[in-house]
């Protein structure tokens, strides 16, 4: 059996010859570089590596180390403008937003909101990115294409050049603080600038995903809605407002990419939205953030939405178990995820997120081992 | 007419709490009277709510907002009277993270329960904490962090505390999404709080216990 087909009947909820295994297939199953230098150091391999998610840190995993884990799967995302700096430690990307990161961090912080200050008078005055560039499409139809003939990976396509959200980016467009406050106390405000990310957003999809849309197994997209504690805003508010955003873009998305199976990035607890998710067309969720409140039976998860939904992730806890469970903490817990989500098809193996450099490459080899070797179906 | 002003904090309604504030003051209500029975009583309302998932992140803001707009037109006469916050606390996200966001919802609460606030920011140096702990000589330590890869600065940085004297000055509380009771436990901090209504209510039940 091919990969392609693999993570094919996952997603039609029919049981493999065994669970497929996500790494770097989207722009949050990968590793944080210093990561993957780690791990290419364990292994004795010497390669270039490629960022795929500048926020993030996130690489692109090669062919070479997906071959070592077992993965199913290859991630093709339209090309991103690489962020300009524009002082020390400042840099400013294609929206307008200004970063900021001290030598010893490893993440940006975002100082400048372009429409920290906008109305509704003003909103058009900014200056969208270019959906149509040619530049986002510079060498994607032939990477597909290649990919799509030479090799068996499922291609999902998504990453940092597709981003796709609704909730996620106009908080960073507006300020995470403004947008919150916004929701309920400037809802034409909302409303206008809410249009302008669905027009963003399709016309992407359409310049994008269209031209290759029949070469793609999974279409994937962010919009991080839960928190640690709970969900982000209230669901009347989310349905009310970011809902029937969410729904009209990934309307879009499919007809550009009719066979392709939506996945939904959404970290923390969103165990309140998840009804929703699937009546506005997700077929599968990224991931399960285990620690989250309300994520972390997995057995109810699957009871409750896996005749519907498919988990793509959850495979493993990324905030203790593992970077500091022992080998075997990171096998047990392994096989009792997949024990409680892959009957039945409907699970893409996965962790929680990007792994991050406090996670050693045994713990790393573990992990995917412990995948590969508990994930054969029939699930005993 | 104290009513008024804690449904409108609840309600997030800057304006009106501002004018009930101004109005109740001209009416001859105590500026502490009005801090105490109405707007601290609302804020602590709306971290209940909070807790149990009753109302989120964006009224949480819009409530502490409000709060704040009524502080404004209050100081003044809470200073005139002599009205000390109930305590003090400095706050700030560990050296190594730059995330703010949980940090300033507990920020706002500990406002909103009657605290004096002093945010330190993101990305704080122990030396930053310990120079704000001598100069503004807190009740609280807040230390926040997100990552499981920087919250061994929280470690950090209460050692450094230790090492220059500091550490049995001030109570330190600690939060974020790694952060356990179990983590709290072991690097030695006093009060772990898993959101920003409970390190606020927490904060105040420590006070009193002291």
């Amino acid at each position: 059996m091919t990969s392609r087909e693999r993570v094919q009947m996952a997603l039609n909820h029919q049981e493999a010859d065994r669970v497929p295994i996500d790494l770097g297939g989207l722009a949050m199953s990968s590793m944080y570089i210093e990561t993957y230098k780690k791990v290419l150091d364990y292994f004795g391999i010497r390669e270039e590596i490629q960022l795929v998610d500048q926020f993030q840190r996130s690489v692109k995993i090669s062919k070479k180390v997906n071959e070592r884990f077992h993965g199913d799967t290859w991630l093709v995302c339209p090309k991103w403008k690489p962020w300009i700096e524009v002082s020390k430690d400042h840099y400013i990307d294609e929206w307008g937003i200004k970063y900021f990161a001290s030598p010893d961090s490893l993440y940006w912080h975002m100082i400048e909101h372009p429409l920290s200050n906008a109305t509704i008078e003003t909103l058009d005055e900014y200056h969208w990115p270019d959906p149509h560039d040619p530049f986002r499409m510079e060498g994607l139809e032939e990477e597909v294409k290649r990919i799509y003939e030479d090799t068996d990976y499922a291609i999902i396509f998504g990453g940092f050049g597709f981003k796709g959200d609704l909730f996620d980016m106009p908080c960073r467009l507006r300020s995470h603080t403004n947008f919150y406050m916004d929701l309920l106390l400037n809802e034409e405000f909302i409303n206008a600038l809410l249009e302008k990310f669905v027009d963003y957003w399709t016309s992407l999809a359409e310049a994008t995903l269209k031209p290759i849309g029949k070469y793609v197994t999974a279409v994937s997209f962010n919009d991080d809605m839960g928190s640690q504690s709970g969900p982000l805003m209230s669901p009347e508010v989310y349905r009310k407002l970011i809902k029937p955003r969410q729904r009209e873009v990934y309307a879009k998305i499919r007809e550009c990419a009719p066979q392709a199976k939506l996945v939904l990035h959404s970290c923390g607890s969103v165990y309140k939205f998840i009804r929703d998710f699937i009546e506005i067309g997700i077929d599968a969720l990224n991931p399960i953030q285990l620690t989250a409140k309300d994520m972390s039976d997995t057995d109810r998860l699957k009871k409750e939405f896996g005749d519907k939904l498919t988990f793509w992730g959850g495979g493993c806890d990324t905030h203790k178990i593992l970077p500091h469970g022992t080998v075997a903490d990171i096998r047990e817990e392994v096989k009792r995820r997949i024990k409680d989500l892959a009957p039945g098809g409907g699970f893409v193996f996965t962790p929680v997120h990007n792994i991050q450099p406090d996670v050693s490459p045994e713990n790393i080899c573990a992990l995917y081992d412990a995948a590969y070797e508990f994930g054969n179906y029939p699930i005993v | 007419m104290l009513n008024s002003i804690y449904d409108n904090v609840i309600k997030g309604d800057l304006e009106s709490v501002k004018e009930g504030v101004t109005q109740a003051l001209a009416a001859g209500h105590g500026s502490s009277d009005i801090l105490n029975t109405a707007m601290i009583p609302a804020m602590q309302e709306v971290g209940r709510r909070f807790e149990n998932e009753e109302c989120y992140i964006p009224e949480m803001l819009i409530s502490a907002r409000a709060m704040h707009g009524g502080l404004e037109v209050l100081r003044p006469h809470l200073a005139k009277a002599d009205v000390e916050p109930v305590g003090k606390v400095v706050l700030g996200t560990v050296k190594g993270d730059l995330h703010d966001i949980g940090k300033n919802l507990v920020g706002m609460l500990l406002e909103g329960a009657g605290f004096d606030v002093v945010d330190l920011g993101v990305n704080v140096s122990p030396e930053k904490f310990i120079e704000a702990i001598r100069q503004h000589k807190p009740d609280f330590v807040g230390l926040s962090a997100l990552l499981t890869t920087t919250i061994p600065a929280m470690q950090a940085t209460i050692d450094a505390f230790k090492d220059v004297g500091v550490r049995d000055q001030t109570i330190v509380m600690v939060g974020g999404a790694p952060v356990n009771q179990a983590f709290a436990d072991k690097i030695g901090a006093d009060i772990y709080a898993p959101n920003a209504a409970s390190a606020a209510k927490k904060a105040r039940a420590m006070l009193k216990r002291i």
